[in-house]
């Protein structure tokens, strides 16, 4: 009886190890399909094809925001004279979702003030933060940024990255209360 | 301890618990699911 019970049990791990992989390359395989749907509004160059533009936010509207009224901010393909800005300086803003905000097409923190109640909605739709952009304020912190208000950003959203301790970038930690 | 290891006419285990298989299967497919979408979620940081 225990020899039974055994196998019986290699039988139902065996079975779901194969299904752990299948299950995990099925999701894989569902969020590239998608992320291909929505690539060619996520790379959508606004500055570059003026006339593919105005197609792509809107196809991208219709998957990711299907009934509210959110809108998809404008990205541009590349960095402004090659160099974008550190977004990492953004409370709440780490070096993964960094990457995440160039390949929408935002490299400057000017893009990110600009951004409508709208615009913060798609995003935050878009990336599933549930009300992270607008609690942790990142349009208000970028506007401080771009604005080059250090001292006031510091002492709103604390260091966010302006200090190194041995090269390292410190990304931010918001201090306000 | 030969006896333990004496898989022969295995699959008679699978035909007569073909549903618990069927289970773990599933269960599987559900936590591999899971697990991919937690590795994929940009909100992690």
């Amino acid at each position: 009886m225990s020899h039974y019970l055994l196998e019986l049990v290699l039988w139902m791990l065996l079975a779901f190890f194969i299904g752990c992989i299948f299950g995990y390359l099925a999701r894989l395989m569902f969020s590239e399909a998608k992320a291909e749907v929505l690539e060619p509004a996520a790379v959508a160059p606004a500055a570059v094809a003026p006339a593919t533009a105005p197609m792509a936010p809107k196809a991208s509207a219709e998957i990711a925001a299907p009934a509210g009224k959110m809108e998809r901010p404008k990205g541009i393909s590349s960095a402004r004279g090659g160099k974008a800005d550190k977004l990492q300086r953004i409370s709440g803003v780490g070096p993964k979702n960094e990457k995440v905000l160039h390949n929408l097409g935002f490299f400057h923190f000017d893009q990110i003030a600009a951004w409508t109640p709208e615009e913060i909605e798609w995003v935050d739709d878009h990336l599933k933060f549930n009300g992270r952009i607008k609690r942790e304020e990142w349009t208000r912190q970028c506007k401080l940024l771009a604005a080059g208000k250090e001292d006031e950003f510091g002492k709103l959203f604390g260091t966010g990255g302006m200090k190194h301790k041995a090269g390292q970038t410190q990304s931010g930690t918001r201090t306000k209360k | 301890m030969n006896e333990l290891f004496n898989f022969n006419d295995t699959w008679i285990v699978v035909e007569q618990n073909w549903w618990l298989v069927l289970l773990s299967l599933a269960l599987g497919v559900w936590v591999g699911w899971v697990t991919c979408s937690r590795e994929n979620n940009p909100a992690q940081g």
